[in-house]
C-alpha cells in the first residue's frame, strides 16, 4: 500500500501541472487530521472549521513552494499551527477590548462533545498555556515525535520535551486538587 | 486510567462524507473570492502606479519653485536673493558643474563661495526641496 506521503506527493505534482481536482484529493486526504487537530487546539467546531478553511487556503497558495524535503503532514501541521496562533492572538485582542468575555466563556462556547472524557481533565487541558496544550495535542492525540513537534512549532526538541512534561504535571496536579475538593 | 490514555481516547467527531464535500465546495468558493479580491487589488495598484503616481509627482514637481540665483564676485547669494546658505544647507562642489548643468535640479551638492568668487558671475537654476 502506498504511503499517505507518496500519494500526496503525486497529487501535488498533478496540481502543479494544472490539475485543480488534485487539490480536492489532497484536502480529502488530510482534512480529518487537520480538523481534529484544530478542534483540540481551539476547543469548538465552529472555529475549528473556519481555521481549517484558512489552513487549506494557505496550502493552496503556497503548495507550489513545497519542495518535499519534509513530510507533507509536518508542513501542513505547521501551517495549521500558525493559523491557530494567529487566531489566538486575535482572540486575545478581542478579549482585551471586551471586558465581559473571559477565557472560560470562550472555551465553553460550542464545546467538543467528549462524553468519554473526564470533564475536569478536558477543562484542565483547555486551561493549559497554548504552547503546552499544542505540544500535548501533537504528542498524544496526533502521536508525533518530539523532533516533528519541534519543527512544526519552531522550538527546540528540549523545549518540546520540557513543555510536555510541564503539561502532564499540571494536569496531574489539577486533577488531584479537584479530587480533594 | 492514566492521563495520557484518557487523552488518547479523546473521541474525535465523526465526519460524514457530505461534511467533507461541503467543506471542499466552501473552500473552492472562498479561494475564488480571494483570487478576485487579489486581482482587483493588483489592478487598482497598477492603475495607481501607472496613472496617479506620475500625476502626483508632477504636481509635487510643479509646486517646487525653480529659483534663479546670481553668483558673482561682487554679489554673494545672500546679498542678492536674501538667501541664507547655512539655513538651507545648500552647497555646490564645483562651479564648473553648476555652469555645465545649469538647467538641472540640484538638491545635494557642495558649494564653496570662495570658488564662486574665482569666476565671473553665472546664473544657476536649481530647485529647493527635491
Amino acid at each position: 500500500m502506498k504511503s499517505k506521503q507518496n500519494i500526496t506527493l503525486k497529487l501535488i505534482d498533478k496540481f502543479k501541472n494544472g490539475d485543480e481536482k488534485a487539490f480536492d484529493e489532497i484536502v480529502k486526504l488530510h482534512y480529518e487530521s487537520i480538523f481534529n487537530l484544530l478542534l483540540r487546539l481551539v476547543g469548538n467546531k465552529l472555529d475549528a472549521d473556519d481555521l481549517c478553511q484558512e489552513t487549506f487556503i494557505r496550502v493552496y497558495k503556497y503548495i507550489k513552494k513545497y519542495k518535499g524535503k519534509s513530510q507533507f503532514s509536518t508542513w501542513l501541521y505547521r501551517i495549521a499551527y500558525n493559523v491557530a496562533n494567529t487566531f489566538f492572538r486575535k482572540q486575545k485582542i478581542q478579549q482585551f477590548f471586551s471586558y465581559d468575555i473571559n477565557e472560560e466563556t470562550i472555551i465553553s462556547n460550542d464545546p467538543i462533545e467528549d462524553y468519554e472524557m473526564n470533564p475536569i481533565l478536558l477543562k484542565s487541558i483547555n486551561l493549559l498555556p497554548k504552547k503546552q496544550k499544542s505540544i500535548l495535542v501533537f504528542r498524544i492525540v496526533e502521536g508525533l515525535k518530539y523532533k516533528e513537534i519541534s519543527k512544526i512549532m519552531n522550538i527546540s526538541i528540549n523545549s518540546a520535551k520540557v513543555n510536555y512534561h510541564y503539561a502532564i504535571e499540571t494536569l496531574k496536579k489539577r486533577i488531584k486538587e479537584s479530587n480533594v475538593n | 486510567m492514566s492521563i495520557k490514555n484518557q487523552i488518547k481516547n479523546l473521541r474525535n467527531p465523526k465526519l460524514s462524507q457530505n461534511h467533507v464535500e461541503k467543506f471542499i465546495n466552501d473552500l473552492k468558493d472562498e479561494i475564488e473570492i480571494r483570487k478576485k479580491r487579489t486581482t482587483k487589488r493588483i489592478v487598482f495598484s497598477s492603475v495607481f502606479i501607472i496613472f496617479l503616481l506620475p500625476i502626483f509627482s508632477y504636481i509635487t514637481f510643479l509646486s517646487d519653485s525653480n529659483d534663479i540665483y546670481l553668483i558673482s564676485e561682487e554679489n554673494s547669494i545672500e546679498q542678492k536673493q536674501d538667501f541664507n546658505l547655512d539655513q538651507h544647507n545648500l552647497h555646490f562642489e564645483s562651479i564648473d558643474y553648476i555652469i555645465d548643468n545649469s538647467d538641472l535640479i540640484i538638491s545635494d551638492c557642495v558649494l564653496s563661495c570662495d570658488m564662486a568668487e574665482e569666476y565671473n558671475s553665472c546664473i544657476v537654476n536649481f530647485a529647493l526641496g527635491i
